[in-house]
């Protein structure tokens, strides 16, 4: 390393896969300049990070139209917001990242039109962004994971990643419905409320529970499957409800799902040679999948880290972050070539800022 | 077109050429979802935005161009806030 210019990066950050609108502004700071062959590892300032949350009444789930529509709604503030916390005019950001994929169609459509013409109007290139990516990228900035084996668990992804030879190759992931999906599901056939978030007040529940209801437990190999799971307890939540109360049907659907990540985890760990855990994504929050993940870790010597509300649930920081790493690189997206997709693995990125 | 004999145009001024390319080039990048049932020609006529639906049904024809329309305002809207 060293020798080269300093070289500063600022990039905005859009992000609205789902129910939460994010834009995040960070600084990449390179003293030696943009290393041509070492991995990239600049100093991370974060600048801004706003987020706005659409939340339908409690016993609903929230549909694509609806989300679309709010993140319309409230991109305008949301952007003015960000570049007065951060201090900044337009003509100070280097480049635009936003959400390419996956996530639902017309929400990423919305944020997308607007980070386009944004690119165009301050005439700044658009880096479009692999959503798993900005998670992973964010919480390695965050908690200083260096060669992690990641769980990431959100509403829309159950996967447990390694990192290979420029890629964040997927060792596991459900089979059916990811495990945020199915904390949802389950909160709202109890009617829990989705403020703060469904999860959350599952969370809060099954901290109440104290009797262990046992639901089917399927781990195939590397993989989970957790639809069945749900069928199971939500019948015994529709069926027999008096026999059990809602604190230990959430305390044991948390018990059993967490057991099954807890184990590819710690399966993806041997495989790889890996000491560390890095959870991700919007479930990662959940206190007690950390402490479990942290208590199978200690067992093998290793650590866990995670981050809080402000990074592992969707935000836009995250989405500048692992841009900003890929525009250092020379990567930029076209306006032509700037559509959205709701399939896009997290596998089929090329990680050229690592090594 | 023979599949698609239902056809809409939308004349949309922008007051400025390089805003009516802005709009074309930020609308013109996501295909239409139902692309087998509804074709979508954008176009950039100076200051004008002109765009052409053409569909299978007058169903999918209003649906279309709703959808288009909020993503024409968004894009408005942007322009509004930022340029």
């Amino acid at each position: 390393m060293g020798g080269g210019e300093p070289r500063t990066i600022i990039a905005l950050g859009l992000e609205g896969s789902a129910n939460k609108l994010g834009v995040g502004i960070v600084k990449h700071v390179y003293a030696d300049g943009v290393p041509p062959s070492a991995e990239l590892r600049p100093e991370v300032v974060e600048l801004a990070n706003v987020r706005d949350t659409y939340n339908p009444p409690p016993g609903e789930g929230f549909l694509p139209r609806d989300v679309a529509a709010h993140h319309r709604e409230t991109i305008m503030p949301l952007l003015k917001q960000a570049l007065a916390e951060a201090g900044l005019a337009p003509r100070d950001l280097d480049c635009i990242c936003y959400t390419k994929g996956p996530g639902m169609g017309a929400p990423l459509q919305a944020v997308a039109l607007v980070a386009r013409t944004l690119a165009q109007l301050w005439d700044l290139p658009l880096v479009g962004v692999n959503h798993c990516v900005g998670h992973i990228e964010m919480g390695r900035a965050i908690t200083g994971a260096d060669n992690p084996i990641v769980l990431y668990v959100s509403g829309g992804n159950t996967q447990v990643i390694a990192y290979s030879q420029q890629t964040y190759r997927i060792f596991g992931e459900t089979l059916d419905s990811a495990i945020g999906n199915c904390l949802d599901r389950f909160a709202r056939v109890l009617k829990l409320p989705n403020d703060p978030s469904p999860g959350y007040n599952i969370e809060q529940y099954a901290k109440r529970g104290t009797k262990y209801i046992e639901l089917p437990y399927t781990v195939k190999g590397m993989d989970v499957s957790l639809g069945g799971i749900l069928t199971f307890v939500e019948r015994l939540a529709k069926t027999e409800p008096e026999k059990h109360t809602p604190e230990d049907l959430c305390y044991s659907l948390q018990e059993t799902m967490f057991a099954m990540l807890v184990e590819i985890t710690e399966r993806a760990m041997a495989h790889v040679g890996s000491q560390e855990v890095l959870i991700v994504g919007g479930v990662g929050c959940n206190l007690r999948l950390q402490e479990m993940m942290a208590q199978m870790a200690a067992e093998r010597g290793g650590k866990v880290f995670a981050t809080d509300m402000r990074y592992c649930i969707d935000n836009g920081i995250m989405i500048a972050q692992a841009g900003a790493l890929a525009f250092a690189r020379g990567f930029a997206t076209p306006i032509e070539d700037s559509w959205v997709t709701q399939r896009f693995r997290t596998d089929q990125v090329h990680v050229d800022w690592r090594t | 077109m023979a599949d698609f004999p239902h056809a809409a145009t939308l004349t949309v001024p922008f007051g400025e050429a390089r805003l009516a390319e802005v709009a074309r080039r930020s609308l013109s990048a996501d295909q239409e979802l139902s692309g087998d049932r509804v074709s979508r020609t954008i176009r950039a006529d100076d200051a004008t935005l002109v765009v052409t639906f053409r569909a299978d049904s007058l169903r999918m024809l209003r649906v279309t161009v709703t959808g288009f329309m909020e993503s024409l305002i968004l894009v408005a809207r942007t322009m509004d806030a930022f340029a």
